[in-house]
């Protein structure tokens, strides 16, 4: 898979982060596949991280509903030595190279979507509280299958891919960059939003770091 | 404000160059959010997250903020990168400028492996103030108490609460006092433990008084001589001992749903520590003293106490392995006072013989006897008793009449006076937070002891409807089937021979079942009506009077209907040698000569109904769920009616205990978890709709 060959960047980023409001920041990726690797300048990787790992270290490719982790390098399943692609389910605990764990949770039974968690003590480049796998929709709030668990919201906000770019979706009246809609409303590459008790912005990325 | 926006563009362009590499030109990357203006009108209030930056905007010069963290008594706190990407939180000081900048500076250069670092203060082009500090990630000992409300177990406890006294310790050997110490302010950076705010909140009287934003929870880590305007080291302990206790537990001892409650809890009640293991239960006893001088008065102390010794090792972190000792520091049998919340409102006269009676029962459990001498008391107390029935009787039941006018008087008497509060109120100045006035205060304290009840009560009346309905279906049904099968019993116990042909009990049997039926499904009525509430208990025994004449007129129709004789001259009794005989010896029983008359049934049913609180008995948040004593007043009370009354017997008072047992068998009763769950349950209900 060639990352340079893949969608335009300005139109529709593959890369963005989510910054919620007295929840945290998440790096959200919506392309199918995932290269994690060793942040450093050009890597070329969509989740780099500071630690002691690979350049290009394993892809984490989405088929339909599934997920499957393929090795570049050294990469251990719930403790297995990985040698070939190999599924992933939620809650599991994945190994790159010697010390850096990240943890793989795909909790919400409406959507394909799942979360990748460090688990060591390193952190990504930009910092992240997690990594957000986007498939269709992504799902903010107070429940604790959402893919982003924001306590003290009233109700879910959804992040839902249409065309080539991303929408949100919340019951009610809120403002996207500052003009009021209603429902549902498309959202640009940057941009805040804002309801009655939640707000967050999204950040485009460069398509890969 | 136009400034800020301005701001916040450089600031996008810087925080992209030295976020990721450059792969697009510059002007592509500038963030659009910067439309959005930073909105100073949206100041957070209750708990909504609004804040007055935006992402991406740069108030202070060098620093770009990129989302909001929280928000706390003096402003908003954000985080943050440097322009070379450093994590930093920034905290907006809104309130009280100088002074909270005083304090930070006195704070500036202190280290300690275990309090969040502060880096610098700076001050933004409109002139206010920003607190520069170490951006800390974990989760804070909040959300992890919140996630696991049992607590933790004592050796994770130790590994949260070591840290954290050590650096209070150093805190204070620095001359600072922390003042604001709370499970908030406690964060888990990877393993690490770390304690945020200090050299804050000077003004705790002044905000805490006008400050909306704060939450109730900020009052459950206040000393008692706070109120006085005293802010001594002491305040801190006080605070640690509170913390301890909810690692521990997960709750905090003293809990209230107003300030004012808890407040008040925390200047007259004890802490309930029965729960708690030692050596914890006594080093928080002792921290939690009312009087600062008498609390334990350093952090070593209290480690010492806990059999930790803050010097173990400089960085504790949550992955070190810690050993508690066992046994009690210093005076360890002595067992903390109990609770003097729950102030007592019995009756002198019951009290004294329920004191009797527990000392008797206790003398009696006690281990230390043989189980034949108790077989010789038991025998001898009730040949005793039976041999002197004839003029023990009468006495006693003189005697209960007594106690029951006596007990009316008083209640009527209480009711009229409504006696001022017995819970010693402790003096505080007028500067305390929150100035109540003296009335406010005694109706306060009365009102504590009952709040958690109240709470109870709140949440069985959130029960819908339908639910309660079919409850109450199943207690009719339970109470049908055991109403004939303990109608059956009584028949037995009233000396009647089952083997003798069935027409000369079975009217009497089917009377009795009719009537336990019919008087348990009203208590079981009225008492799943009333459940909700507490209710005056006068407008309901004037209620349960009306119930009682229905139900007597229904037993007098049944037993003519049923072609009873009454008094029963049925061959069943004649034969009997039962021990009711021995009732037999004068007053009521000779006199009734013939089926009392309809308005003897209506007299007996109402005065029976009347003088109890039946609903009680109904109450799924009675004490348990069969109690005998209840029982056995019940039957003395209506032997009591008898008396003055004369009704047929033994079968009035037999009616009266098994409709008690019936209802109690039938009605729901909850236990202490299922009452917690329950209030828990409708709580989080209340908040999430709300």
């Amino acid at each position: 898979m060639n990352r340079s060959s893949a969608e335009p960047l300005a139109e529709a980023p593959s890369r963005r982060q989510l910054w919620v409001d007295g929840v945290g920041g998440f790096l959200l990726l919506t392309s199918p596949d995932i290269l994690i690797g060793q942040a450093t300048p050009q890597s070329g990787v969509d989740v780099p991280i500071l630690g002691d790992l690979s350049r290009r270290h394993a892809w984490i490719r989405r088929r339909g509903s599934e997920y499957v982790i393929e090795p570049l390098a050294e990469v251990r399943r719930r403790g297995k030595l990985l040698e070939q692609p190999t599924a992933l389910s939620d809650g599991d605990q994945v190994q790159l190279g010697r010390s850096v764990v990240l943890s793989f949770q795909k909790r919400h039974p409406l959507s394909a979507s799942a979360v990748l968690r460090l688990v060591s003590s390193q952190r990504t480049e930009p910092s992240t509280d997690a990594i957000l796998l986007m498939a269709e929709t992504c799902i903010l709030g107070p429940r604790s299958c959402n893919h982003v668990v924001c306590g003290g919201w009233k109700q879910d906000v959804v992040l839902y891919k249409q065309g080539e770019g991303l929408h949100v979706r919340s019951p009610g009246a809120f403002q996207v960059n500052g003009h009021a809609v209603r429902n549902k409303s498309p959202l640009a590459a940057d941009c805040s939003v804002q309801g009655e008790d939640f707000s967050f912005y999204l950040e485009r990325l460069a398509a890969s770091a | 404000m136009l400034g800020n926006v301005s701001d916040g563009q450089i600031a996008g362009k810087h925080s992209m160059r030295d976020q990721a590499a450059t792969l697009e030109p510059e002007e592509e990357k500038q963030p659009k959010m910067q439309q959005q203006p930073p909105q100073a009108e949206h100041r957070p209030r209750g708990g909504t997250m609004k804040f007055t930056y935006a992402s991406g905007s740069k108030p202070l010069d060098g620093f770009t903020i990129k989302r909001g963290v929280g928000s706390g008594g003096f402003g908003e706190v954000f985080y943050a990168l440097s322009d070379a990407g450093k994590e930093v939180a920034l905290k907006h000081i809104q309130r009280n400028l100088d002074i909270e900048m005083r304090g930070v500076t006195h704070c500036l250069n202190l280290k300690h492996p275990h309090l969040v670092a502060l880096f610098d203060i700076r001050y933004d082009d409109a002139g206010e103030g920003w607190v520069v500090m170490e951006y800390v990630r974990g989760e804070n000992l909040k959300e992890i108490l919140d996630r696991r409300p049992n607590g933790l177990p004592p050796e994770e406890a130790i590994r949260w609460f070591r840290p954290i006294a050590a650096a209070v310790g150093y805190l204070h050997d620095h001359g600072i006092v922390h003042r604001d110490l709370k499970p908030g302010n406690i964060f888990n950076d990877a393993g690490t433990i770390k304690i945020g705010d200090y050299g804050l909140s000077k003004f705790i009287s002044v905000s805490r008084r006008s400050g909306q934003t704060e939450s109730v929870g900020t009052f459950h880590y206040m000393a008692p001589e706070i109120g006085k305007g005293v802010y001594g080291k002491e305040i801190d302990i006080y605070a640690l001992g509170i913390l301890l206790h909810e690692i521990l537990t997960g709750r905090v001892p003293f809990e209230g749903e107003s300030s004012q409650e808890i407040i008040m809890k925390h200047l007259t009640a004890e802490p309930e520590l029965r729960g708690v293991p030692e050596p914890f239960r006594t080093t928080i006893a002792q921290a939690l003293h009312k009087d600062p001088t008498k609390r334990t008065s350093t952090v070593e102390e209290m480690l010492a106490n806990l059999g930790v010794s803050k010097n173990e090792s400089v960085v504790a972190s949550l992955h070190d392995n810690v050993t508690i000792q066992n046994h009690a520091p210093g005076h360890a049998e002595n067992p903390p006072s109990q609770s003097i919340g729950a102030a007592d409102d019995r009756d002198p006269i019951h009290r004294a013989m329920t004191g009797a009676v527990q000392s008797v029962s206790h003398w009696w459990n006690n281990d230390n006897i043989s189980l034949f001498p108790k077989v010789l008391v038991l025998a001898a107390c009730s040949i005793a008793l039976i041999t002197n029935l004839g003029w023990l009787a009468p006495l006693g039941f003189l005697a209960a009449a007594a106690y029951m006018a006596y007990l009316l008087g008083r209640t009527i008497y209480l009711h009229m006076s409504d006696a001022p509060s017995k819970t010693p109120i402790t003096e505080y100045s007028p500067y305390h937070p929150v100035v109540m006035t003296r009335k406010e205060r005694a109706r306060q304290s009365r009102k504590q002891k009952r709040t958690r009840r109240e709470r109870e009560r709140a949440a069985l009346a959130a029960i819908p409807l339908d639910l309660r309905m079919k409850s109450l279906i199943g207690s009719f049904l339970i109470s049908a089937i055991s109403a004939a099968v303990i109608s059956l019993l009584a028949l037995v116990l009233g000396g009647v021979s089952i083997e003798a042909p069935l027409a000369t009990w079975a009217p009497l049997f089917g009377w009795l079942t009719i009537m336990t039926i019919c008087a348990s499904w009203s208590v079981l009525l009225l008492g799943k009506l009333w459940e909700p509430s507490s209710g005056d208990p006068w407008l309901r025994r004037f209620a349960m009077v009306g119930v009682g004449l229905l139900l007597g007129m229904i037993g007098y129709t049944a037993g003519n209907t049923l072609l009873l004789e009454m008094p029963i001259s049925a061959a069943g009794i004649e034969t009997s040698s039962g021990w009711h005989e021995n009732l037999n010896l004068r007053g009521w029983f000779q006199s009734v000569h013939q089926s009392p008359s309809a308005s003897t049934f209506a007299i007996v049913f109402a005065a029976q109904f009347g003088l109890l609180r039946w609903w009680k008995q109904a109450d799924p948040l009675r004490k348990t769920r069969l109690s005998l004593w209840t029982i056995g007043f019940t039957v003395l009370t209506s032997a009591v009616v008898n008396y003055f009354c004369p009704f047929i017997q033994p079968w009035g008072m037999i009616l009266v205990g098994a409709t008690s047992l019936v209802v109690q068998i039938s009605a729901p009763w909850y236990s202490l978890r299922e009452r917690d769950e329950l209030r828990q349950s409708q709580q989080i209900n209340a908040e999430t709709s709300a």
